[in-house]
């Protein structure tokens, strides 16, 4: 059979070909090839509630975790080829803790060299703003909701549900305030107070944190600071944004802002796993913590693929 | 005149005492691309298991690799899985075997529902031995990065073409049945499990939005 030299042929033209496909650059015609640049431009998103802990990824809902937030921010200051990053916020807020937490790491990772952008997207208040206020510039979209400055806590007196339902619920406790805010009773006024000031005491330290951040004098914040939403225009009337554009316009702002703009590559930090995608199929909004996640958005796995020959 | 003799050779090796001869990997690759019909034919009656095995095996790894180095990420889609092309091609070879065996396993059902007779471990093999047609794929994948994606989208397209025609001849000759019913064959599982994935989502999605209303009134958390 003389006709052998056939599938020969084409399996050696198919294995070079593999050999020069490895050999070439990565990526999709070197826009995203890492090992070409030194300058980055890193994004992070910060999706759904923003609580402190680990990220809780839902069908329906989801809470974003400072810890992982965190863990990009200190990845990103420790990294000499990141000038800028991005933070796309699309957050209603979440707990002050976890605001603070990261508005903490940001002020560090900006001591570290890296200049911050924020990217608002839909809406980006109440704690979305506080750790947006943190960053060096601010840009949101005209019809993007943020503001609600201010804090609320809301509690639920059930007692006369269970009344209907002939519940009697039974409380043990050492301390006389140990079950405060329970949904077994009304508050008593001593409670209430106590309550309020911890709710007025947050309050000044976001309003505090506001005014650090954006400059504005702590009177002037405390009028604006009354929980009012706001759109992102009347938000740059206030001086509460500093602009307004897309996102990709605040990638282009971070680089201009740190002198980078000629030459620079977007690095995204935490993929979703395909997993997560279903479920954003499905309407939830998640930020991707999966395994590929883990695997893809540490330090190790990008001084990897800047490697050369990767 | 004698490429011609070399061809019809595929399916007339003959020992010399009249037993018939079987052809190697490489004569019935050969036979695969220039004389489908009788190669399948020899397939049908002697199926080469462990020749389809390495044949699929080596395939997919060479198919697999050049497109692992470009898998972009999932999510935003920013950089690449190449530090993971090893993992994405060992994880492509798994899905492969899977999607070999179950595929040969529908097509034998529907082939048989349409009335042919014929042996699961011919169309295995057949299958596995067509594997090596997607290696056209690969110096063409290659060649579009330097003359654009339409290259490659247009190779793959007369390879996919190819291969199908391919898997007809393969179905009408193991099972003995015509042309019709041997793409039949083929295109009523693609058809039935399409109409079956829609009308899943279709009820999932009514049963979630007659839900919508009661979970919104007991959970006032919910979207």
């Amino acid at each position: 059979m003389k006709k052998r030299w056939v599938p020969v042929a084409v399996l050696l033209v198919a294995v070079i070909s593999v050999l020069i496909a490895l050999a070439m650059p990565a990526g999709d015609g070197g826009r995203r090839f890492y090992g070409s640049t030194r300058n980055i431009v890193g994004v992070i998103y910060i999706e759904g509630t923003i609580t402190s802990g680990q990220s809780v990824p839902g069908l329906f809902a989801s809470a974003v975790g400072s810890d992982q937030i965190i863990e990009f921010l200190r990845d990103a200051a420790g990294d000499p080829e990141v000038k800028a990053l991005v933070l796309r916020i699309n957050s209603p807020g979440g707990s002050a803790a976890s605001a603070q937490e990261i508005a903490r790491e940001i002020a560090k990772t900006r001591e570290a060299g890296v200049l911050i952008v924020t990217s608002m997207a839909d809406v980006a208040a109440s704690g979305g703003y506080w750790i947006a206020s943190a960053t060096d510039y601010i840009m949101a979209n005209p019809g993007t909701i943020t503001g609600s400055i201010g804090v609320v806590m809301e509690l639920l007196n059930m007692s006369e549900l269970y009344d209907k339902l002939g519940l009697e619920p039974e409380v043990i406790k050492s301390v006389d305030k140990k079950d405060i805010g329970s949904s077994t009773r009304a508050l008593t006024p001593e409670e209430r107070r106590i309550l309020q000031g911890m709710v007025d005491d947050i309050h000044r330290q976001f309003v505090a944190a506001v005014s650090e951040g954006r400059g504005i004098p702590i009177q002037r914040m405390q009028e604006i600071a009354d929980g009012r939403v706001l759109t992102g225009t009347q938000a740059l009337d206030l001086g509460l944004v500093d602009g307004l554009g897309n996102f990709n316009d605040a990638i282009e702002q971070a680089a201009r802002l740190a002198q980078i703009e000629d030459d620079f590559e977007v690095y995204f930090y935490g993929q979703s796993a395909p997993f997560e995608r279903i479920l954003r199929w499905f309407g939830a909004s998640i930020q991707g913590y999966g395994l590929s996640g883990r695997l893809l958005d540490t330090q190790l796995y990008r001084r990897l693929v800047r490697m050369p020959g990767f | 005149m004698d490429e011609e003799k070399e061809v019809q050779s595929t399916s007339e090796i003959q020992e010399s005492d009249g037993e018939e001869k079987s052809p190697d990997i490489l004569e019935l690759l050969y036979g695969i691309m220039a004389k489908p019909a009788a190669t399948m034919e020899r397939l049908a009656n002697r199926p080469p298991v462990g020749a389809a095995l390495v044949v699929f095996t080596v395939s997919t790894i060479i198919s697999t690799l050049v497109v692992a180095r470009d898998v972009p990420f999932y999510g935003h889609g920013i950089p690449n899985l190449g530090a993971l092309a090893g993992l994405a091609t060992a994880a492509g070879l798994i899905f492969a075997y899977g999607g070999w065996f179950i595929g040969t396993a529908v097509i034998h059902l529907w082939a048989e529902l349409l009335g042919g007779r014929g042996r699961a471990l011919a169309l295995f093999s057949a299958a596995g031995m067509l594997s090596f047609i997607q290696l056209f794929n690969v110096p063409a994948a290659v060649i579009a990065k330097a003359v654009g994606d339409w290259f490659s989208n247009m190779v793959s397209l007369a390879v996919f073409g190819w291969l199908v025609v391919l898997y007809v001849i393969s179905v009408k000759t193991i099972y003995r049945i015509s042309v019709g019913r041997a793409i039949a064959a083929l295109l009523l599982p693609v058809i039935v499990t399409f109409a079956v994935i829609v009308a899943l989502v279709a009820i999932t999605v009514a049963a979630i939005t007659n839900a919508l209303p009661f979970l919104q009134q007991q959970f006032p958390f919910f979207p």
